[in-house]
């Protein structure tokens, strides 16, 4: 009895940990995707104010400077994004090979 | 239309995005400053003139004869240009300006021509008289020496015969003897000689046939020359002998002379007496070093002309070029009836009427002409040219990029593409160690660029041109190399520990189910853990998949929405209403919707099967999903967007002919009255109609036009959204070569702890990765990026059949000629 009751008690415990361990990932997940989504638009920002105090050339060379660094700044993104979200809740684990 | 109208009217136009508005511009000259008028419009190179007397043949034209004297010109100077290559002068760039009128010049070309081939001329004989003269005072040495030594020989055989005579021992007739010493012999023998040179190669044949032809009646005897001579003839050095040759009879005087003509002997004429002989070497050294002295002050003489073509020679040809293209210029305008104007016109972007103006007056005042010149603009319509005023570095990268010349005004697929094209290239080419060598190659060519833009051969002329895009292709192959987590195939924990670990400490059961996700995840990229596993290649074959088709769809927006832009532009509210609505309705109505699923089973970890539900959102949409559901509300979202889609074929199809049509006949409205009129008034009509405008309105014809193009688009949804999966199936390609490379080459050589054979393997593993991994690969993804581009993404908008702008330009000139 008391042994069943102790085994129950730490598989309760276990699941309760693996569960809150997991929820807490999940948290860290969501706020690591928006740090880093607020970085890439940190860095967006900061790369269109170089551009133009470094070439200050007229209005429509500006304009053209400026949407080429917000087209890379949006590519590099959405390719980091797509990555980081596969990756999230992901299905398929690693297996690794024998011999390792 | 075709009016200027700024982008949305918030920001300022982007030069880039969209051609300069054009006009047609009709000029009417006077005939006296024509000259002055073109020579002005070529020093702005804004104008581009059209050619209003194509059907004329180019002798038919009316300044045909001078542009037959400019070719004159050029042809003299480009004479000259030889014989200053040939001399060695250089011709120098003056900085002082010299006003040359084109008749002067003419003049002046002729003299100097005429000056030079004289001087050639003479140059040329005195130079083979010296060189005859050279070679006879060979003759006369070396024959010299011959005769002073055979007379030597014979007064010692004489005085011998003497002496033997004296002693009563037989005679020994001498073979041959001095005229001289003959004396008293009695036989009327008479000898004659010839002296001269024969080349050294064919000396042993002439002596040959010397002997046969004589019948070995003659007595040859040779001196070999030591230094090569000038052959006066060839001018070249040639080793020769000198000959003398003695014989007995006209006949073979005759004989012997023809022999040696055939063998290219040189004869001279030489003396016995040794007295003469010596006076003749005193005579002939004496005319050698006058000789000698006139030929430098001929040379001296021409090479001071030389150089003052030289100084000049660049202005002149700038002048016979300027002229030239000038009466080409001429020859495009028409001639008014009145024979006292000449008609010109040609496009000119509309900011450089105002300059055109200027130039046209200031050409008038100055050649003093009675008639001001006169100009009227025309608007341009849409089939007219596209001009684009590109800074020198975004051309060095742009050249070529969109395939196409953008049609008039319309949206530059460009812009984007310097972006889009290097980083859809580097999700193909996802490894950072390779990226990094793609940088060093193309920042040695950028270093080296002024000394390395010359002297190039075909291939490396072509990466050399490219070598902007590609620092950007590998700027961005460095950055998919660290998020796909590749160095030469090897990850690296870069950005922290990796998401994956044992679920026990003992990790007996890795290799069976796997590991478990215990962290966050990692936070930029692909795990570490993945590479060599078991399960690598379905998750990241997963992964890759799908991020084609999100890529894919979001570049396919864009395409459709810079067609929205055009509308916007040309303020086309049939195009917008009626074929970029429903295009985005039904691109993602299905692959917009297919895109949110990737998304949302990626953050919510469902197990739907995705193909499951595509499929059966058009086999059954009414069905319930069962454990294929994501969200609440699927059902009904899928049968809408169906119903979105089905609606927007149609919607895509039907109105725009319609619509075009009502459109034509409001403009031309009283056209449905032809077919009533008798012949000779609707012929009337109909040419009317033909001056009016371009457009005749064939409905059938705009009808299947639009049938195309709906069909296009909507089977194109299908295939362009699928053909991006060529972004996996090479990145897929690169990897497993890498890692191939890596692991059956570097890790094996390595595994032997050998050197030599660690070496080798080092050596293949360098070939190899240069050979396929950084050659091959850049090239392929390079293609694909490419076809990506020109038919996925500019299909969507790019019209692209129009016509770059050439303007006549003296500036141009010199990129012509070169």
């Amino acid at each position: 009895m008391r042994h069943r009751s102790l085994r129950s008690s730490l598989y309760s415990i276990y699941t309760t940990t693996n569960f809150e361990a997991q929820r807490l990932s999940w948290i860290s997940d969501k706020m690591g995707f928006l740090v880093t989504t607020l970085i890439f638009l940190v860095v967006g920002v900061i790369a269109c104010l170089c551009t133009r105090i470094c070439c200050n050339r007229g209005p429509s060379t500006n304009l053209f400077h400026l949407t080429l660094v917000i087209t890379a700044t949006m590519c590099c993104w959405m390719m980091w994004a797509i990555v980081y979200l596969a990756q999230m809740n992901p299905l398929i684990v690693p297996v690794l090979n024998e011999g390792e | 239309m075709g009016e200027v109208a700024s982008g949305g009217g918030c920001c300022p136009p982007m030069d880039l995005f969209r051609s300069e508005p054009m006009q047609l511009v009709q000029l009417i000259i006077p005939i006296e400053s024509a000259h002055r008028t073109v020579s002005y419009l070529g020093d702005l190179g804004l104008l581009q003139f059209k050619d209003l007397n194509a059907e004329k043949s180019p002798f038919q034209r009316t300044y045909a004869t001078q542009i037959k004297r400019c070719g004159e010109m050029a042809r003299k100077l480009r004479f000259f240009k030889e014989q200053m290559l040939k001399a060695g002068v250089s011709p120098k760039i003056s900085t002082a300006h010299v006003d040359l009128n084109i008749d002067d010049l003419d003049v002046k070309l002729t003299d100097i021509e005429a000056e030079l081939t004289e001087m050639n001329a003479n140059g040329e004989k005195l130079q083979r008289t010296y060189n005859e003269l050279v070679e006879y005072k060979l003759v006369l040495q070396k024959a010299g020496e011959f005769f002073q030594s055979a007379q030597s020989r014979a007064i010692e055989q004489q005085r011998e015969y003497e002496s033997r005579q004296l002693r009563g021992e037989s005679m020994e007739t001498p073979l041959l003897q001095d005229q001289e010493l003959l004396g008293d012999s009695g036989k009327p023998v008479k000898l004659g000689f010839l002296a001269g040179l024969v080349p050294r190669e064919r000396s042993q044949a002439f002596e040959r046939i010397l002997f046969r032809a004589t019948r070995g009646n003659v007595f040859l005897r040779q001196a070999v020359v030591e230094d090569p001579v000038i052959d006066p003839v060839s001018g070249e050095k040639t080793e020769k002998n000198v000959f003398v040759v003695f014989y007995a009879g006209e006949k073979a005087k005759a004989k012997i002379l023809k022999i040696c003509d055939a063998f290219g002997g040189d004869r001279y004429p030489f003396a016995e007496e040794l007295g003469k002989q010596a006076q003749m070497i005193k005579e002939v050294s004496g005319r050698l070093s006058e000789l000698k002295t006139t030929i430098d002050a001929g040379l001296l003489h021409r090479e001071n002309l030389l150089q003052a073509i030289g100084a000049q020679f660049e202005q002149w040809n700038l002048l016979v070029r300027k002229e030239k293209s000038i009466y080409h210029t001429l020859n495009m305008l028409s001639l008014d009836v009145t024979k006292k104007c000449l008609v010109a016109e040609g496009w000119s972007p509309i900011f450089a009427s105002k300059q055109i103006q200027d130039a046209l007056e200031r050409a008038a005042i100055d050649s003093n002409s009675q008639v001001g010149p006169a100009h009227h603009h025309y608007k341009c319509g849409l089939s007219q040219k596209g001009f684009l005023l590109v800074s020198i570095r975004p051309a060095v990268l742009l050249k070529n990029i969109a395939l196409k010349v953008a049609k008039y005004q319309e949206a530059n697929p460009t812009v984007y593409t310097i972006v889009t094209f290097p980083f859809l290239f580097a999700v193909m080419f996802g490894d950072w160690g390779h990226g990094i060598c793609l940088l060093l190659g193309a920042l040695y060519f950028i270093i080296r660029e002024k000394k390395l833009s010359s002297q190039l051969d075909d291939i490396t002329e072509m990466t050399f041109g490219g070598r902007y895009v590609i620092m950007l292709m590998a700027l961005f192959s460095i950055y998919t190399g660290l998020i796909y987590n590749e160095f030469f195939s090897v990850p690296f924990e870069l950005f922290g520990p990796s998401a994956y670990a044992c679920r026990d400490l003992s990790c007996s059961d890795a290799t069976i189910s796997g590991l478990v996700k215990v962290r966050r995840t990692y936070p930029f990229g692909v795990d570490p853990v993945w590479h060599g596993t078991r399960s690598e290649l379905p998750f990241l074959n997963s992964l890759k998949m799908k991020m084609s088709i999100l890529l894919g769809v979001a570049q396919m927006n864009l395409g459709i929405i810079m067609s929205y832009c055009n509308a916007l532009f040309f303020r086309s509210n049939v195009n917008v209403w009626c074929q970029f609505i429903p295009q985005i309705i039904f691109l993602n109505a299905l692959f917009g919707y297919l895109s949110l699923l990737i998304i949302v089973k990626w953050c919510t970890g469902s197990q739907a099967d995705l193909y499951h539900i595509m499929i059966y959102m058009f086999l059954s949409p009414a069905d319930d999903l069962g454990e294929n559901q994501l969200f609440v509300g699927q059902k009904y979202l899928q049968m809408t967007l169906l119903l979105l889609a089905l609606i927007a074929v149609p919607w895509m199809l039907l109105p725009k002919p319609f619509i075009l049509k009502k459109q034509h006949e409001a403009r031309h409205g009283d056209e449905s009255y032809t077919a009533l009129q008798t012949t000779e008034e609707s012929l009337q009509v109909e040419s009317n109609n033909d001056s009016h405008g371009h457009e005749e309105f064939e409905f059938s014809e705009v009808f299947v036009h639009q049938l195309i193009h709906t069909i296009e688009f909507v089977l194109g949804a299908v295939s362009n959204t699928a053909s991006y999966l060529r972004l996996w199936a090479l990145s897929l390609a690169h990897s497993e070569l890498s890692s191939v490379f890596y692991e059956k080459v570097l890790l094996m050589a390595w595994g032997y702890n050998n050197v030599i054979i660690l070496i080798v393997g080092i050596i293949v593993f360098i070939f190899a990765t240069v050979g396929v991994l950084l050659v091959m690969e850049t090239l392929s993804a390079f293609l694909h990026a490419l076809r990506l581009h020109w038919v996925e993404f500019q299909n969507k908008f790019y019209e692209g059949d129009g016509y770059k702008f050439h303007p006549f330009s003296f500036a141009l000139l010199d990129e012509e000629e070169d």
